[in-house]
C-alpha cells in the first residue's frame, strides 16, 4: 500500500496525545498569589485515581477512529506492478549558448559551461540534445541526432562538452530574436523525422538590453515547445561603451565623432579618452568626459597622425573600451592651375599660394597645368583645376571631360588678370561681327567647358562698387557661413567684374549675385563633377575678396567637397562585409589578428569581419585600412527581465532533469490510481462506524456507573 | 514606706489603677470589615478612636492640662513652692506635689508597604489594614498633643514625615498612608537601620508589618533600634490564611514579592507550614522579649479597637511610660 499524501499519516500520532495527557502529571491551572513562600515546601505529584485507566475499550475505540481518519487523509492506494514500470517518453533539448561580445565578461562563459553541464547530467535515456551558438548569427555546433542509438545521448553529450571547452565568446552583436526563430526551425525539422516530442529551448545568455529582439514579433510558437531562460549574471559594474559615429561632412577629414553611452541606471561616471596606435604606443590623453546614467555624450576629437584607436578608461568592463579608426595619412593634394604662375602680387596665383588651403593633415600643392590630349586629367590625382586665363576650345573640351569623370573646375574671370573679352571667338563663327565693337565677346573655351553654344562676357566697372547678395547659404560650399556671425558678405566690395550670360536660360545654378542681380558665382553640375565660375577676381584692384576672411574658407570649401566624397560614410561593425566596389577586389585582406585572406579578383566583399580592429586591404596602389568596431548595442549590459519575453508571446517553461520528470510522472500515475480506487471513502465510513460504537459504549458505561452510584 | 509617709488611699491613683479601670471597661468590638468599607482613611481613624473612647465611657475632651503624678514627703532642700498647703492644713504634714513632665512625646509610625502586605483574603489587604491602624494611632496620639511622625518602607524608605504636632500635619500623614503599596520586596532590616539613623531623638517607634522575613535579618536591626534608646512596639499583621493555610485545592502558589511559582497541595503542605510558621513566631517573640519590644499580633479580621486597646495596655504596663494614658488618668481622676 502506498499513500498519496503520506505526511497526513503523521496525524495518527494524535492517538498518543490523549494517552500522554492522561498519564502526564496534572498540574493545576489555578494560581494563587501568596504573601511569602518562606514557610512552604513544594508538594510532590501524587498518583490519584484520575490517573488510572478505567475504560480501555473506550480509549481503544477513540484511538482507532483517530487512526482511521489520519489514514483517510493520507489517501492510501494499492500500486499494481504494471503501474510501477511506466515508460518515460523522451524530449528534445536545444541548448542555445550566447557567444556575443558581452559574454566575455567575468565568469559568464564559465557559468554557461556549468549550466550546460548540469543540463547534460540530468538527461534521460530517451532525450535528444543539441548545442547551438548564437550571436547575430545562428550556428549549429552539435545537432539533434536523427535517431536514438543504443548508447543513448552519450555521443552528443561528449561532443557538446568538447565544443564548450574549445570555444570562447566572440565579438559579434546579439540577435536573440533571430536565434530563437532559427532554433524553432531546427526543432521543427528535428520533429518531422520522428514522432512529435516535447521540445525545450534552454537559452544560456546574459539577456542584455542590447540584444535584438525584433525577430520575435509575430513568431508562431509550436504548442509542444517551451523556452527556459537561464540568465547568466556577472557582478554589476558600471560600463560605458565607446562607439565611432559616421563622419560629419562639415568637419575636417581628420576629425572623428564618438558616442559614449553610460549603461548604469544610477551612477554618473567620469572616463578618460586617449589615443593609441602602433606608431604611438604611449597613450595621448584626448579628453576626460563625464557621462550621466542612461545618457549618451558625443565627443568630437581630432585624430593625431599615427594613432588608430581611441581607448576609454575609467569604467569597469574592458571589452568595449576601444574604438578603432583608420589612421590619418598625411595627404598631398595637387591642385592644377591653368594660368599665370608668377610669384607676383599682380597675379591671382600669388594669393592662392599664400592662402593655406590644406586642413589638418592635408597639404595642398598648386602646380601649373599642362594640357595635353595624351594624358587626360584624372580626378583621383587632381581633384581640382583652377583656371585663371582664357582657355581655347580644346582646353575647354578637355576640362569638360575631366569634370564629367568627377573632376572639379574653378574658373576665375578676373578682368585684371586676363582679357577674357578680347578673345573674340564664336563657337560656330556665325556671330554678328558688329558685336566686337561693343567689347562684347564670347569665350569659345568657356562655352566648350560649359557645353553651351556661346557664352557672352561683358566686362564691367562698378561705380562706385558692387556688393554681393542673394547668397545661397544652403549650398554645401557656403554652409560654413550659415551662422549669422559669418554670413555678412557686405564688406567685400567689387569694382570690376564680368557679366556672364548664356544662350539659353538657367544653364547653371547661381550661388551668389551682385547687388544688380547679375551672377557672381555660378555652379554647373556635370555628371560626377562640378564646374564653378567666379565672374570677378581677388586681386586688390578687382575686389576685396582676397582681403576678406571669407577668402580662405571659400577656396578650402572647394577642396573639402572633393575629399568628403572619397571617405566611407558609415563606420563598419563586426560582421559587416567590407565592400570592395567600385574599386576592384584587393589581392588579400589582412585581419586584425594578422591572418591573410587571399581574395579572388571577382570577390565583391570580405565578409569574415569577426574581430574588431583594422583590416588592411592589400591593393596594388597601396594598402587601404578599414576600421571595424564592436556593435554599440553590446555595451548595453543591463539584463532584460525574462518575463518581458513572455510579453512577446514566448512560452516560458521550467527545465526538469530526467529524475525530476520521472518523479512527476510517477506522482501523476499515483494520483490517477488513488482517484480510481478511492480507499479513503472506506476509511471514513469505518471511522464513523467506530465513533457510533464508541458513543454506544460510552453511554452504556455511564448509565452503569450512575446506577452503581445511586445504589 | 511607712504608712505615715504614704499619701491617703484615695490619692494613690497610679497607672496600675488605670489599667484595671481600662481592663474592666465593657466594650463592644467594632467590626473591622465594616470599618474598612468606609472610603476615607481619616474617617476610619476617627470612628475607631472616638468609638474606642465611647466604649470607655470617658471623653477625651475633659481634664487637666498639667498631669499630677504623686505626693512625696517634703525633704530639706525641696522647693517650698511645690508644698501642698491644703493637704498640710488637713494632715499637718508637708507633702510635695509632683507632676508629670510636660514634654511632648515623639512617636514614629513605621509602616511596611511591601508587596507581601498587599495580600488579603478578607475583602481588604494587610496594607489597607495597616494604614487604617496607623491612621488610628496617629489620630489618637495627636489628640494627646503628642508629636507623630510617619515612615513607610518596602525595599527602601519610601516616605518620611518627621514627628510634629501642628495643624495640617495629621492630614499630610493620612495622605501618605493613603498611597497604595507599590514596593516589590521587603528589606525590613535595612529600613530599620535607616530609621535609626533618621530619628535622632528618643521616642516611641511603632512598627506595623507582617514580619515575614528571616529572623536573622530582623534581630540585629531591632536590637540596633532599641540600643538607640527608642521605645519600640511591633504590631504584626497577618491574614487569617497565612496563619492556617486553609486552602481547599492544590494550586500554583506565586510569591507576591519574587513572583516565584511553587506547586503546593495545601493538605500535604499544611503541617509543615504551620510548624515553620510557629517556629518563626516563637523566634520573633523571643527576640522581642529579649530586646524589650512589645509584640502584638493581629489578624486582619480582628477589630481595630482591640488593637488599640492592646497597645494601650502595653503602654500602661511599660515601666516609665504612661503617656498613652495621660488622658485616661486625667479623666479617671
Amino acid at each position: 500500500m502506498s499513500f498519496l499524501t503520506p505526511l497526513y499519516a503523521l496525524g495518527a500520532l494524535a492517538v498518543v496525545l490523549p494517552i500522554a495527557f492522561h498519564f502526564l502529571q496534572r498540574r493545576p491551572r489555578r494560581q494563587i498569589e501568596f504573601s511569602s513562600l518562606m514557610f512552604l515546601t513544594p508538594s510532590p505529584p501524587r498518583f490519584t485515581r484520575r490517573n488510572r485507566l478505567n475504560h480501555f475499550l473506550l480509549l481503544a475505540l477513540r484511538a482507532a477512529a483517530l487512526l482511521l481518519l489520519a489514514l483517510a487523509f493520507a489517501r492510501p492506494f494499492v500500486r499494481s506492478l504494471a503501474s510501477i514500470t511506466g515508460d518515460l517518453g523522451g524530449r528534445d533539448l536545444l541548448i542555445l549558448v550566447d557567444q556575443s561580445a558581452s559574454m566575455q565578461r567575468e565568469q559568464l562563459w564559465q557559468q554557461a559551461i556549468q549550466q550546460t553541464d548540469a543540463v547534460l547530467t540530468g538527461l534521460g535515456p530517451r532525450d535528444r540534445v543539441g548545442l547551438y551558438f548564437f550571436d547575430d548569427r545562428f550556428e549549429t555546433i552539435v545537432g539533434l541526432p536523427d535517431t536514438l542509438t543504443t548508447s543513448g545521448t552519450a555521443p552528443n553529450v561528449a561532443a557538446i562538452r568538447q565544443a564548450l571547452e574549445t570555444r570562447a565568446p566572440g565579438w559579434h552583436a546579439t540577435d536573440l530574436g533571430q536565434a530563437i526563430r532559427s532554433a524553432i526551425e531546427v526543432a521543427k525539422a528535428g520533429n518531422t523525422n520522428t514522432v512529435s516530442r516535447p521540445t525545450t529551448l534552454i537559452v544560456l545568455s546574459d539577456f542584455q538590453q542590447g540584444a535584438a529582439r525584433d525577430a520575435l514579433a509575430g513568431i508562431v510558437w509550436p504548442p509542444d515547445m517551451r523556452i527556459v531562460p537561464r540568465v547568466l549574471t556577472a557582478p554589476a559594474k558600471v560600463n560605458i561603451g565607446v562607439q565611432r559615429l559616421a563622419d560629419d561632412e562639415s568637419l575636417p577629414h581628420d576629425t572623428s565623432r564618438f558616442r559614449l553611452y553610460n549603461d548604469s541606471p544610477l551612477e554618473t561616471l567620469s572616463v578618460e579618452l586617449a589615443w593609441q596606435g602602433d606608431k604611438s604606443p604611449t597613450q595621448q590623453v584626448a579628453r576626460r568626459v563625464q557621462v550621466p546614467p542612461q545618457r549618451a555624450r558625443v565627443v568630437t576629437l581630432t585624430q593625431p597622425i599615427g594613432v588608430d584607436q581611441l581607448r576609454l578608461s575609467g569604467d569597469a568592463e574592458a571589452f568595449d573600451n576601444v574604438a578603432f579608426v583608420s589612421p590619418v595619412q598625411p595627404r598631398q593634394v595637387v591642385v592644377r592651375l591653368l594660368g599665370a604662375t608668377d610669384d607676383d602680387p599682380a597675379t591671382l596665383y600669388y594669393y592662392l599660394q599664400r592662402a593655406s588651403l590644406g586642413v589638418g593633415a592635408t597639404e595642398v600643392i598648386i602646380e601649373p597645368l599642362a594640357v595635353t590630349d595624351s594624358t587626360p586629367l584624372s580626378p583621383q590625382e587632381t581633384p581640382l583645376v583652377i583656371c585663371t586665363r582664357p582657355m581655347d576650345e580644346g582646353e575647354g573640351r578637355l576640362l569638360r571631360s575631366y569634370a564629367q569623370k568627377g573632376g572639379r573646375v574653378f574658373v576665375v574671370l578676373d578682368p585684371n588678370e586676363a582679357q577674357w573679352d578680347r578673345r573674340v571667338v564664336a563657337a560656330a563663327g556665325e556671330n554678328d561681327s558688329a558685336t566686337t565693337d561693343v567689347a562684347e565677346a564670347s569665350s569659345a573655351g568657356l562655352a566648350a567647358l560649359l557645353d553651351l553654344r556661346h557664352v557672352t562676357l561683358e566686362a564691367r566697372r562698378h561705380e562706385p562698387y558692387a556688393m554681393l547678395g542673394e547668397i545661397d547659404l544652403r549650398h554645401a560650399l557656403l554652409v560654413p557661413f550659415q551662422d549669422p556671425k559669418f554670413a555678412d558678405f557686405t564688406k567685400i566690395r567689387v569694382w570690376q567684374s564680368y557679366k556672364l550670360t548664356a544662350d539659353h536660360e538657367q544653364p547653371w545654378q547661381s550661388l551668389m549675385r551682385y547687388d544688380d542681380g547679375t551672377p557672381c558665382w555660378v555652379e554647373q553640375g556635370v555628371d560626377q563633377g562640378k564646374i564653378w565660375i567666379l565672374t570677378t577676381g581677388w586681386r586688390p584692384e578687382t575686389s576685396q575678396l582676397a582681403l576678406s576672411t571669407k577668402f580662405v574658407p571659400l577656396l578650402a570649401g572647394l577642396l573639402r567637397e572633393t575629399s568628403a566624397r572619397l571617405e566611407a560614410s558609415r563606420p563598419m561593425l563586426v560582421g559587416d562585409p567590407i565592400q570592395f566596389a567600385p574599386q576592384p577586389a584587393p589581392r588579400a585582406v589582412i585581419d586584425p589578428a594578422g591572418k591573410t585572406h587571399v581574395m579572388a579578383s571577382d570577390d565583391e566583399a570580405f565578409a569574415a569581419t569577426d574581430l574588431p580592429g583594422l583590416y588592411t586591404l592589400a591593393r596594388d596602389a597601396g594598402p587601404e585600412i578599414v576600421a571595424v568596431n564592436l556593435a554599440p548595442e553590446e555595451s548595453r549590459l543591463q539584463p532584460i527581465d525574462p518575463q518581458e519575453l513572455e510579453k512577446l508571446g514566448i512560452q516560458l517553461g521550467k527545465h526538469e532533469t530526467a529524475s525530476e520528470l520521472e518523479l512527476r510522472e510517477r506522482q501523476l500515475k499515483d494520483f490517477e490510481l488513488e482517484s480510481r480506487q478511492q480507499g479513503w471513502r472506506w476509511l471514513i465510513f469505518a471511522a464513523l462506524a467506530i465513533l457510533l460504537a464508541e458513543t454506544w459504549v460510552a453511554g452504556r458505561t455511564s448509565r452503569r456507573e450512575q446506577l452503581i452510584e445511586s445504589t | 514606706m511607712s504608712n505615715a509617709n504614704r499619701p491617703p488611699q484615695h490619692l494613690r491613683s497610679t497607672t496600675a489603677g488605670h489599667t484595671d479601670a481600662v481592663a474592666k471597661v465593657h466594650r463592644e468590638p467594632i467590626d473591622a470589615a465594616a470599618i474598612m468599607k468606609v472610603k476615607h482613611l481619616h474617617l476610619r481613624a476617627r470612628i475607631v478612636v472616638e468609638g474606642f473612647f465611647n466604649g470607655l465611657h470617658r471623653s477625651p475632651f475633659h481634664g487637666f492640662s498639667a498631669e499630677f503624678s504623686e505626693y512625696r514627703q517634703y525633704a530639706a532642700g525641696d522647693d517650698t513652692r511645690f508644698v501642698d498647703w491644703r493637704l498640710y492644713a488637713r494632715s499637718d504634714r508637708y507633702y510635695i506635689k509632683r507632676f508629670e513632665d510636660e514634654t511632648n512625646r515623639r512617636c514614629y509610625l513605621v509602616v511596611d508597604q511591601s508587596r507581601s502586605m498587599t495580600y488579603g483574603t478578607v475583602g481588604y489587604t494587610k496594607a489597607e489594614y495597616a494604614a487604617t491602624l496607623a491612621a488610628t494611632f496617629a489620630y489618637y496620639l495627636t489628640l494627646q498633643r503628642d508629636c507623630v511622625g510617619l515612615l513607610t518602607f518596602d525595599e527602601a524608605i519610601r516616605d518620611f514625615l518627621p514627628a510634629r504636632h501642628r495643624p495640617g500635619h495629621l492630614k499630610r500623614l493620612w495622605g501618605m498612608l493613603d498611597r497604595p503599596a507599590t514596593g516589590q520586596s521587603t528589606q525590613i532590616g535595612s529600613a530599620l537601620e535607616e530609621i535609626a539613623s533618621l530619628v535622632k531623638k528618643r521616642g516611641l517607634i511603632v512598627l506595623v508589618s507582617d514580619f515575614l522575613a528571616p529572623m536573622e535579618s530582623l534581630a540585629k536591626p531591632l536590637g540596633y533600634l532599641r540600643s538607640r534608646g527608642h521605645e519600640v512596639v511591633a504590631m504584626r499583621l497577618l491574614d487569617p490564611r497565612e496563619v492556617d493555610l486553609e486552602f481547599d485545592e492544590a494550586a500554583i502558589f506565586r510569591d507576591l514579592e519574587s513572583g516565584q511559582p511553587l506547586f503546593v497541595e495545601p493538605d500535604v503542605a499544611r503541617g509543615d507550614y504551620l510548624l515553620k510558621f510557629e517556629r518563626h513566631r516563637r523566634e520573633l517573640s523571643d527576640v522581642c522579649t529579649s530586646l524589650g519590644i512589645g509584640l502584638h499580633t493581629f489578624l486582619t479580621n480582628e477589630p481595630f479597637d482591640a488593637a488599640l486597646y492592646q497597645w494601650l495596655v502595653q503602654q500602661v504596663r511599660q515601666p516609665g511610660s504612661g503617656a498613652g494614658f495621660r488622658r485616661g488618668s486625667a479623666g479617671a481622676r
